[in-house]
């Protein structure tokens, strides 16, 4: 039995312009130990799918499909059964420290809380142990600093908090929201190898969110790409990463100006972009949601879910016009 | 400086910017911090200079500097020749017409109760009378020139996705047809594949118009897409600088090559 399993899970959001899926047939298995990748770009429903497997979807958002952590049903589950799950089984890494923590509680009572709350120590025990969690974050002196306030932290010390908060417990699976969005990338790496070291560690189960393709890849096992709500590829991080097939993916791989592009290439040389932008998720095609910015389309594209094509066992991508997708040897995305 | 070669586009020497921080004690003076510790730059009209740096290494204060928004604690900003904090009042706003900005929030940085056009015809209005009509063909014009259609002209800014509203600020600052644009992280809160628009819309500009940006960003591959000198920035002082390809392929300070190092870049140190 997977450590955790989605399956067909859906979010739909009921606004006053109409239901809006947010999310759709999102399906992956964890176990002991896997690293996941979520991709896409703003609005492309992945933090909707971290809040979904947080049971943290806002109100008017409708959860349905499958959830399954050690083949517990989490999806419909009241919300008293949940706080047992959230913090202790579950831990995530929200993306800005500067509000994730609480600025009037030293970080002390902070991380000591859930472990007061779901391992029932008593104020000293979970001092000491908050002490030796923030020592294992990197953070100097803990025993000092242990009655510090957020703002009296770095950025990238704040995040070592966090990540100490969300590993007091012992999680089986965290889930880090573009966990190293706000920090320089020299801190980026060491906050990434922190995490990837503390799931090592510990063999948690590990869900890592960004909108950064080669962050995740040099972080994570395998990877879901995601588009309009949809998974559009999936599959090892080195192959999706190396050999991307969908032509998002692509897209996406060569709008990000690349130092060693830089050292062939002259400086007028033009971004390749993706036509057009994110599309409406109230006004969704019913077919790919990719179809009309993609070099590809045909009429089908819009009207007919794509297929799955399945390039190697652990490399799958959906797309209609895959045959003619893969002999393209050229950048797949329109110049603008 | 002899006669005959002109004045760079913009020279800073040995600027030095210190902020006095909330007192912690009665008995002491308050602490200050020292955001520019003597930053010495030259910019060449045609060649782009990229600033990057960590948070808080003084990037941001030194766009502030640069756009005479801010008076240095010592030191010289330069604007062809001219110290920009020896001019008066009315002299600086005149100079503004060559120099203009665009922020890191596209979200934050149009006033979200005006129409497009008020906001893009602006500096300009601001620098000499035009009539309405004046001012909205020229700020049509401006728009046409980020991608834009008349169209925007009547709409507000919450009417625009967050790629648009970077184009909008961008046409704001193109207005006055500036030589110099300082760009303060203006892509870095924008979607990969959007930023590579504005890029793309800013290397155009360059080329087009002559615009020469100061390009100030913490992603150092976003910088060398777009500029042909780079300075690197640490704890307020600039550590190294010079051409985009000799910085990157022979960094010589630490912090360079530790910037260097944690791009990530194609799948050489993929985990498998």
């Amino acid at each position: 039995m997977p450590l955790l399993e989605a399956r067909a899970l859906r979010v739909d959001l009921r606004t006053h312009r109409g239901t809006a899926p947010a999310v759709r047939d999102m399906a992956f298995s964890l176990e002991r130990g896997d690293t996941l990748g979520l991709i896409g770009e703003s609005g492309c429903g992945k933090s909707m799918t971290a809040l979904a497997l947080m049971g943290l979807a806002p109100e008017n958002a409708r959860v349905t499909g499958s959830l399954r952590l050690n083949g517990q049903e989490l999806v419909g589950l009241p919300d008293r059964d949940w706080r047992r799950i959230r913090g202790a089984r579950m831990a995530m890494i929200f993306q800005e420290p500067m509000t994730a923590l609480n600025p009037v509680h030293r970080v002390g009572a902070q991380i000591a809380e859930p472990l007061r709350l779901h391992r029932g120590l008593s104020g000293r025990a979970a001092r000491a142990k908050a002490i030796a969690l923030l020592e294992r974050v990197g953070i100097p002196e803990p025993a000092l600093r242990i009655d510090s306030f957020p703002h009296q932290f770095s950025g990238g010390q704040r995040q070592r908090i966090m990540i100490a908060m969300a590993l007091a417990c012992e999680p089986e699976v965290l889930i880090a929201d573009e966990p190293t969005t706000a920090l320089d990338v020299t801190v980026q790496q060491q906050i990434l190898g922190l995490i990837r070291e503390l799931v090592a560690e510990r063999g948690m189960a590990l869900v890592l969110i960004s909108h950064d393709l080669g962050l995740v890849a040099q972080n994570v096992q395998r990877m879901l790409v995601m588009y309009g709500g949809a998974v559009v590829e999936h599959g090892s991080a080195a192959q999706v990463f190396g050999q991307p097939a969908h032509p998002y993916t692509r897209g996406l791989l060569a709008a990000r100006p690349s130092l060693a592009h830089r050292l062939h290439a002259h400086r007028s040389q033009r971004l390749p972009t993706i036509a057009g932008s994110v599309p409406d998720l109230f006004a969704l095609p019913p077919g790919c949601p990719f179809a009309g910015r993609c070099a590809f389309t045909e009429s089908a594209c819009a009207s007919q879910a794509p297929p799955e094509i399945v390039l190697s066992p652990h490399h799958v991508f959906s797309c209609r016009r895959a045959e003619v997708v893969m002999n393209a040897t050229t950048t797949i995305a329109a110049v603008d | 400086m002899d006669a005959d070669t002109p004045p760079f586009l913009l020279e800073t020497r040995d600027l030095r910017q210190s902020y006095r921080m909330p007192r912690e004690s009665l008995l002491r003076p308050p602490p200050e911090v020292q955001a520019l510790k003597g930053v010495s730059l030259q910019v060449t009209a045609g060649r782009s200079m990229g600033i990057v740096g960590e948070s808080g290494s003084g990037k941001s204060t030194l766009a502030r500097l640069v756009m005479a928004l801010e008076r240095p604690s010592s030191g010289q900003v330069l604007l062809e020749g001219r110290d920009l904090n020896q001019l008066g009042a009315a002299e600086l706003r005149a100079a503004r017409r060559d120099f203009q900005m665009v922020f890191q929030d596209p979200y934050g940085s149009l006033d979200p109760r005006r129409r497009i056009w008020r906001t893009v015809a602006e500096p300009a209005a601001t620098l000499e009378a035009a009539s309405r009509t004046q001012q909205r063909e020229r700020a049509a014009a401006m728009l046409q020139a980020v991608g834009l259609g008349r169209d925007a002209l009547d709409k507000y800014p919450h009417e625009f996705s967050g790629g648009q509203r970077q184009r909008i600020a961008i046409a704001r600052a193109l207005i006055t047809r500036p030589k110099l644009i300082v760009a303060d992280e203006a892509v870095s809160a924008l979607d990969v594949s959007v930023q590579a628009q504005v890029l793309n819309l800013m290397a155009d500009l360059r080329d087009e118009h002559g615009v020469t940006f100061l390009f100030i960003s913490h992603d150092l591959a976003v910088v060398s897409h777009l500029c042909a000198d780079v300075a690197v920035m640490k704890g307020g002082l600039i550590v190294e600088q010079g051409p985009v390809r000799q910085v990157l392929t022979e960094p010589r300070h630490d912090y360079t090559r530790a910037l260097l190092a944690s791009v990530p870049e194609m799948p050489a140190a993929l985990p498998n």
